[in-house]
């Protein structure tokens, strides 16, 4: 008769000895002279939405007692020139309604929802969120990772390293993998930033390498321009429907603030909000979006006096800027996505006490308070974006797999795939 | 100590993630060659994980759960390297060479240290994914969950079921090669 064997109790001592063997120390010394040469992401990229707010980052309060008091006087002004538009908005009954839905020009407003592009084991698929069918659309011993579809849908582009290089090429391809063609003149290090010009014709990016400067390279490979270098730039947005201007959060030893400035590279750069310091500056000001018609940007601050993170919305010349609604246990609201007909935001959340950040769908005429859509969604960070059709928001966090979720309700489900990056909506523009 | 070490690392200190990476290497790497059964790629996996420990570590929300974030990383490393290379190689196990003459008792040892090693080769990435932080690395069930990305409850049953199919795999091979010395062995052994 044969024994039982207690699995559990044999297990542990099984495995230490199957691996009696040290790691290769040459291995460690390898991997520590490869990461001396890079500094490490911006926290953008690896994605990290908050930090602990409850007790700051040692050395982030730069508030000084000289300056707090004229800031508390230029926050006072604003406040009231805000309270006087206001007012005389209502006054008049001219309060801005946006159309929904409007129309505007190829590649913006609602479109037919295509395929959507992700990685996953060192390559880019396509995959069907209606069949489920995925397909791999880049192949090779190269890391492929983080595609980003072009707004017109024709092309994508990703990043790709080989042989654990930290370094990393920016690649375009058409929309099925093919004719793939890196853009970039040499490996690029620390990438924080990466998207298409409105026309699909260039592509956009931030590294670390530049000390976070914006540079804009052809998509055919030809040619690189640098349109900002001395600030440090986050995540710009060009402004729809022509792309003729950027909007970035820039930051310097003044602190950030929310620049924008013509792509050609003419004219002044403005400030919309001049440069400030806060206590919370990794993630103030950070991923403020245009609208998709251009005529508002979304935005979210931090509020020092109460410690969280608002949600706002102004004008594209940086006036009228108004508090979308908060409940009062959210401490922080933010990282706006437009809907596709410009109605709508979907925002993240996060409630005091809590760890986990969860998705809420806020109109942007703030005449009714957030519906909270989705599951509660664990890990480090959480990436959103509406559907080309508006019908559907598409959720992935660093440890959830991607979620589709309906923007009016509670209802969602997991995506037929998982992936190790987020993802992108194929938009096929009408 | 590692708290402190990892906010000079999120600040660019690459001295403190030298520190941190020097600490946690022997212990992925041992828990990258378990689960991946392969040492060229948990070279690659733990090589991939550290690089990408130090090019994210500012997403280190929590320092005091570097380790879990760390573990992560690594689990989601080894199921890249085994989609990456498909093809299994054979894993350099340094073990006491068969044909010397040794006690019964060290006989019966080996004998179900190999059975032990073929079932736990059996097992599917994910599945020894679940065991080696459960078994090797002592994990909670909630820390391996998280490194896992999945509930508590869902590592729960994942646990379970890896446990029976490394159960059924054993006896798989008890049925195949007699059961009288493997019998022997699991007294032995336990």
């Amino acid at each position: 008769m044969t024994a039982p064997l207690d699995l559990d109790r044999i297990l542990g001592r099984w495995l230490e000895a199957e691996v009696e063997t040290p790691a290769p120390s040459e291995l460690l010394a390898s991997v520590l002279t490869d990461t001396s040469s890079v500094r490490p992401r911006q926290a953008w990229l690896a994605r990290l939405r908050w930090s602990g707010l409850s007790g700051g980052r040692s050395g982030s309060t730069r508030l000084s007692g000289s300056w707090a008091p004229a800031r508390l006087t230029l926050v006072a002004v604003i406040a009231l020139i805000i309270v006087a538009i206001l007012a005389a908005a209502l006054a008049v009954g001219s309060r801005r309604k946006l159309p929904a839905p409007f129309r505007l020009p190829a590649p913006f407003g609602p479109a037919a929802n295509g395929l959507i592009a992700y990685a996953a084991n060192g390559d880019i698929y396509l995959g069907d969120p209606v069949t489920g069918q995925v397909e791999s659309v880049t192949a090779g011993p190269e890391l492929d990772v983080e595609p980003v579809f072009s707004p017109d849908g024709t092309h994508f582009a990703f990043l790709r390293s080989s042989g654990g290089s930290s370094a990393e090429d920016i690649v375009v391809a058409s929309k099925d993998g093919s004719d793939p063609i890196v853009v970039t003149p040499s490996p690029v290090t620390g990438l924080t930033w990466l998207d298409w010009t409105p026309d699909s014709r260039s592509v956009g990016f931030v590294s670390d390498a530049t000390g976070r400067a914006l540079q804009i390279v052809a998509s055919d490979g030809k040619g690189v321009r640098t349109l900002v270098d001395d600030l440090a730039v986050d995540a710009p947005a060009f402004r729809p429907p022509d792309g003729a201007t950027i909007l970035f959060r820039g930051q310097s030893a003044s602190g950030v603030g929310l620049y924008t400035m013509r792509t050609d590279g003419t004219g002044p750069r403005q400030a919309l909000i001049p440069p400030r310091h806060s206590n919370n500056e990794d993630y103030d000001l950070r991923e403020p979006r245009y609208s998709p018609d251009g005529s508002l940007i979304a935005y979210h601050e931090w509020s020092d006096e109460l410690g969280e993170m608002r949600l706002y919305v102004m004008n594209a010349d940086g006036t009228g800027a108004r508090q979308l609604p908060q409940d009062r246990q959210v401490r922080f609201q933010g990282w706006p996505v437009w809907s596709p007909d410009g109605t709508r935001l979907a925002v993240q959340r996060m409630a005091r006490g809590d760890s986990q950040s969860s998705i809420a769908v806020i109109a942007v005429d703030g005449l009714t308070p957030g519906l909270p859509v989705g599951p509660s969604m664990s890990g480090e960070g959480l990436h959103v974006e509406w559907s080309p059709d508006g019908t559907r928001l598409l959720a992935k966090s660093d440890v959830d797999g991607q979620i589709l979720i309906d923007p009016g309700g509670d209802s969602w489900q997991k995506a037929a795939w998982t992936s190790t990056s987020f993802p992108t909506w194929q938009r096929l523009a009408p | 100590m590692q708290r402190d070490l990892v906010l000079r690392a999120q600040t660019g200190d690459h001295d403190a993630f030298a520190s941190l990476a020097g600490a946690a290497f022997d212990r992925l790497h041992r828990s990258a060659r378990l689960i991946l059964r392969d040492n060229e790629a948990a070279d690659d996996a733990v090589q991939e994980v550290l690089m990408a420990a130090w090019r994210d570590i500012r997403a280190v929300r929590d320092p005091d759960r570097f380790d879990a974030w760390l573990y992560r990383l690594l689990v989601n490393g080894c199921y890249r390297a085994a989609n990456r290379d498909k093809r299994r190689r054979t894993m350099e196990i340094q073990v006491t060479p068969v044909d010397l003459p040794m006690p019964r008792s060290d006989h019966d040892d080996l004998l179900l240290r190999d059975e032990l090693a073929g079932a736990f080769r059996r097992l599917t990435t994910e599945q020894r994914a679940v065991i080696v932080l459960h078994h090797y690395l002592g994990l909670p069930d909630a820390e391996a969950a998280q490194a896992l990305g999945i509930p508590v409850g869902t590592f729960k049953s994942r646990l379970n079921r890896a446990t029976t199919a490394m159960r059924a795999a054993l006896e798989a091979d008890a049925r195949g090669v007699g059961a009288s010395e493997p019998d022997l062995a699991r007294e032995s052994l336990t």
